[in-house]
């Protein structure tokens, strides 16, 4: 269910380049999204894909790497499935460290990324991360350093949130400065809901073609 | 958001959005279309963004995926180059003249008035050594063009625009051309879309083939062809499974002889389609453009070679268009007739092509286009979801014993739900696999081998066939499988009668032809409860349709008439224009030959006509046919509702629903009614049912529904108390407990339940309490508690709470 039918997709008709605060202090990666600031919330790109918007991102960056937060509201309990994510409650991201939005062709710096809030970890309560490859890769990127990305889940009983925390290098060519430009999306799955989109759009071959997401610009440290 | 970004571009440009786009200076126009190239926009303090403008945004998003490139083909229109005017050359070439004509219009004007010119031509000495042999080749080809029945077209015309027919006849014509020989060319109905005088240079240009020294086979229903042909191969007897078979081999004439083959006893004229030795009487037509009872007039169309005609329609009767291809038949009916009941009826968006007025519109209540179209893009549209047949058929499936007892509903047996479907292909039975550079392309699921459901759904089966199995029977089959049930045979005689008796019921909607999609809308419409006063629109329905089938087709929309309502179809098939009622015959020619009405009457005035293309050919029908009065009936109503009903609780008479028969033990059992294993702790439901029934004096509650367990003060009205029993890590006990009487803090405090997050080793999580009041009704306040473990519900304080909430009613004191 891709939401509102549309006869062309708002969301092809911009490139969008969100900005990505600088923030001090490191955020603590621990599933609870109370040392976030209103200020980092991403502009609501979602809703040119239409669609229910039922999730909140929030990004950050420093020295010590990139910080993603995503909220989803949820109506029912949550579900994962690890062999097929969008059968359950997931988060995608798509990251070009470079950020080129240029070939159609995934390089040695794109990563494709699947989140799920519970896993079968100790108790079944810890997320769970790993890597797709990506179809067609002019080349493979090497397998990210999950030592170095740290992630948490919050679950709540009508919400849940998810907090990443990408160290510098744990993405191949990923090092955070002022004005470098990656290339994000992502997309959340909830059965009931259906998908909601950030940077890309349904129909869009997101999941192969780096052109087609969006590109998050790492912002000036407050003077 | 769409706005912010659009007001940034507008704002940052120095226009604004609510200026129409033609009021725009042209170089905001072109930033609308062309978009900012490079240049970023800073659209507010998080976001800065690039406009790519809606050309390069849709030429980008077409290349991307071909669902893309399918959709945004509908909202793009081919409009003639703004600097070539659509000539394709350029200002010098365009200049250029041979004997005052340029290649423009040449290449504009019907191919037969290019050919002419070109054979008048006469050239000096010098001349013809110069050009003399191109010359040649020109008149050669154009005059091949000419002779498949092409004459109409002009040469600039893209291949995209013309109908497969006419593109067949294109390539035939090249072929020929070549002068190749010792090569096998096949064509599959080459005769779509031709009218009877085009039929007879298209099959002289198929024996030039031959003559040629090359082999022609021809897939054709058509008779004229089947008569020239040298050698008939008949396959049948029947189509679907009861076809297959070679039944008659050899020429016309021997299989004329053969009894058994249907063709041969066509041909033989032994089976024909009778005239009706009365038609239904048509008043004269309006003069002058008056408006006349029983008439529909469009007045004045002038929409591409129409030449200003009025074009009369009698109500109430079967009404054949018929003229040369390229006459102006689909100008007339389906770009201004149709257009224009749709806009004028059902506030349809198009409006038609230029005319002046149209006429008798409140006569009509509806207008009905039964075009090619395809009924759907994906395989889950097929024409048993498409007829409404499907519906019925899962509503009888969750109907038979065993799938009560299971307690599986109708949605059970949806491919487009999940719970039945294979959840491997998302019920398609199929998947897409996109392919680079190439179409996108469908392959069976390995998961279900394309049955669309998964193993328990097969296990429900009616007569030995599980639903899977009914996506595969033909409507004929299926016809006889479901014969005790009305409601579903009446759907099914209908696709029976307009010759789909051989179509499986399942076939996706992209693997049908564009014939056999038009008799499915066809069958639905007739299927549904007669409307009357409909006008029906039909553009050659015996495209590939046997004779036999024609007949069916035939009877079908006398049936439509005899049910008061109007057909008009697009004919050149003879059967069909030898029954209608009145015949409208456009030519003389094709293109700019054509445009006007050359004879209007019933088909004998028609045959009659010194000018009409078609007449000597409808002549030639009449008198060959036999003439006897026909007995159509009326389309049949579709069965009530109340007699399907009554049919399908016949099947399920003895049978109980599961929470009918033993309600406890369907809220009790191991797995919930999708088939998880129940988490929870029985004894927590059995534990609060007893304490509520005990609380308001009851021996039990109810327990024969499928979600709920209920109680209800002394056993009747609203319920009071009730468990959700259907979900796998919770049940759900609410009270509804007169208003103030308890408080969220203090009764969670006296509760004592842990959260979700605070009972380890469970997969379900929250930080919330798990008993909440809820005060918003005016009459009570709602408690929930979700309940997990037995040892909760059997506390103190739990059933105090209980017996509180649930204490009888006060009696209410009324004041003096
Ligand atoms: N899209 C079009 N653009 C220009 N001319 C057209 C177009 N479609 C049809 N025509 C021309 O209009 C005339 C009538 O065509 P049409 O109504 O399709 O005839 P028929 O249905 O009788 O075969 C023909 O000369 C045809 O070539
Ligand atoms: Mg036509
Ligand atoms: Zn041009
Ligand atoms: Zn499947």
């Amino acid at each position: 269910m891709s939401g509102r039918e549309y006869e062309f997709p708002p969301a092809a008709l911009f490139e969008p380049i969100a900005i990505c605060p600088y923030r001090e202090r490191s955020v603590r990666v621990d599933g609870c999204l109370g040392d976030w600031s209103e200020s980092e919330i991403l502009p609501a790109l979602g809703e040119l894909a239409g669609g229910e918007q039922y999730a909140t991102l929030r990004s950050a960056w420093n020295e010590h790497g990139l910080f993603l937060a995503v909220e989803v509201e949820k109506q029912e309990p949550i579900v994962t499935n690890r062999q097929t994510p969008s059968a359950g409650d997931a988060i995608e991201l798509f990251i070009d460290t470079r950020g080129a939005r240029s070939g159609h062709r995934a390089t040695q710096f794109c990563y494709h990324l699947v989140i799920l809030p519970t896993g079968p970890g100790s108790g079944g309560q810890e997320p769970v991360i790993w890597r797709e490859p990506i179809r067609r890769s002019l080349q493979r990127s090497p397998e990210p350093d999950f030592d170095a990305i740290r992630v948490a889940a919050g679950l709540g009983d009508d919400c849940y949130a998810m907090e990443l925390a990408f160290e510098p290098d744990s993405l191949h060519g990923y090092e955070p400065a002022e004005g470098l430009r990656i290339g994000f999306a992502a997309v959340i799955h909830d059965i009931q809901r259906g998908r909601q989109y950030w940077g890309t759009a349904p129909d869009f071959p997101y999941e192969r073609d780096p052109s087609t997401w969006s590109l998050l610009e790492h912002g000036p440290p407050d003077p | 958001m769409l706005e912010q970004l659009l007001e940034a571009v507008a704002g940052e440009s120095g226009f604004d959005l609510d200026t129409p786009f033609e009021e725009l200076a042209d170089e905001h126009q072109r930033l609308v279309l062309y978009g900012t190239g490079d240049r970023e926009l800073r659209v507010n303090d998080r976001l800065i963004a690039r406009f790519r403008g809606l050309v390069p945004s849709i030429e980008e998003t077409s290349r991307l995926s071909s669902r893309f490139r399918k959709r945004v083909g509908r909202i793009l229109r081919d409009l003639p180059c703004p600097t070539c005017n659509g000539g394709r050359v350029n200002a010098e070439a365009a200049a250029a003249r041979f004997r005052g004509r340029t290649i423009v219009e040449l290449c504009s004007e019907p191919l037969s008035e290019t050919a002419a010119f070109f054979s008048s031509v006469e050239l000096s000495e010098r001349e013809h050594d110069l050009t003399g042999e191109i010359l040649e080749e020109i008149t050669r080809r154009l005059r091949l063009l000419d002779e498949v029945g092409l004459g109409y077209l002009t040469l600039n015309r893209s291949a995209p625009s013309l109908s497969g027919g006419e593109s067949q006849r294109v390539r035939l014509a090249g072929q020929i051309g070549s002068g190749l020989t010792g090569v096998l060319y096949v064509l599959d109905e080459p005769t779509v879309g031709v009218h009877p005088s085009d039929n007879e240079r298209m099959l002289q240009a198929l024996k030039d083939l031959r003559d040629l020294g090359n082999t022609a086979l021809v897939v054709e229903h058509d008779e004229q062809t089947l008569r020239e042909a040298d050698h008939l191969i008949d396959l049948g007897p029947g189509s679907g499974p009861d076809g297959g078979e070679v039944i008659a081999s050899g020429t016309p004439n021997q299989v004329m002889r053969r009894k058994t083959s249907q063709t041969g006893q066509f041909l033989a004229g032994e089976l024909q389609v009778p005239v009706p030795a009365e038609r239904r009487p048509v008043s004269g037509p309006p003069r002058n453009g008056d408006p006349q009872e029983g008439w529909l007039s469009i007045i004045g169309a002038r929409h591409h070679n129409l030449r200003n005609i009025d074009a009369h329609f009698p109500l109430g009767v079967l009404t054949c268009v018929t003229g040369p291809s390229g006459s102006g038949k689909t100008s007339l009916v389906n770009e201004i007739l149709y257009p224009e009941l749709a806009y004028h009826l059902h506030g349809a968006q198009d409006v038609g092509g230029p005319h002046r007025r149209i006429l008798g519109l409140e006569q009509v209540d509806g207008v009905i286009n039964i075009d090619q179209n395809p009924i759907g893009q994906t395989p889950r549209s097929s024409p048993v979801t498409y007829t409404g047949l499907f519906d019925l058929v899962r509503e009888l499936y969750s109907m038979l014993p065993e799938a009560m007892v299971r307690g599986y509903g109708p949605e059970r047996f949806s491919f487009n739900k999940k719970g039945g479907r294979c959840e491997a292909c998302e019920g398609m039975g199929r998947r897409l696999v996109e392919m680079h550079f190439l179409p996108d392309v469908w392959v069976e699921c390995e998961e279900c081998g394309g049955r669309r459901y998964n193993a328990e759904t097969c296990d429900i089966e009616y007569r030995g066939r599980s639903i899977a199995d009914v996506l595969e029977m033909t409507a004929g089959e299926a016809l006889e499988h479901f014969d005790r049930f009305p409601r579903i045979r009446h759907i099914l005689q209908t696709m029976v009668d307009v010759g789909l008796g051989y179509l499986p019921l399942g076939q996706p909607a992209p693997m049908l032809s564009g014939g056999e999609a038009q008799r499915v809308k066809l069958a639905r419409e007739l299927a549904k409860p007669a409307r009357g006063h409909t006008v029906y629109l039909l553009d050659e329905p015996t495209t590939g349709l046997h004779c036999a089938d024609v007949l069916k087709l035939l009877e079908v929309l006398q049936r439509l008439v005899e049910a008061g309502n109007t057909v008009i179809v697009i004919e050149h098939n003879l059967d069909v224009m030898k029954v209608a009622d009145w015949i409208i015959d456009l030519g003389p020619g094709g293109g700019d030959g054509g445009g006007e009405i050359v004879a209007t009457g019933p088909p004998e005035d028609i045959a009659a006509s010194e000018r009409s293309t078609t007449g000597p050919f409808l002549r030639a029908a009449l008198e060959r046919s036999r003439r006897e009065q026909p007995q159509w009936q009326a389309v049949s109503r579709p069965p009530a509702r109340s007699d399907h009903r009554a049919a399908l609780e016949a099947l399920a008479e003895d049978t109980q629903r599961p929470w009918e028969r033993d309600g406890r033990a369907w809220h009790l059992g191991p797995e919930t009614p999708t088939g998880e294993p129940r988490q929870w702790e029985a004894g927590a439901l059995e534990t609060f049912i007893e304490l509520a029934a005990s609380a308001l004096g009851l021996e039990d509650a109810d327990w024969a529904d499928r979600q709920y367990v209920r109680l209800y003060r002394d056993g009747e009205g609203d319920w009071v108390a009730r468990a959700r029993t259907d979900r796998q890590w919770d049940v759900r006990l609410q009270i509804r407990a007169p208003k103030g009487i308890f408080e969220q803090s203090r009764l969670e405090q006296a509760l004592k339940l842990p959260t979700w997050d605070e009972i380890d080793d469970l997969p379900r999580y929250g930080k919330r309490p798990r008993v909440r009041i809820n005060t918003r009704s005016r009459d009570y306040d709602l408690i929930t508690v979700w309940g997990f473990f037995e040892h909760e519900i059997c506390s103190q304080a739990f059933r105090q709470m209980v017996e509180r909430a649930l204490q009888p009613e006060p009696v209410a004191v009324v004041a003096e």
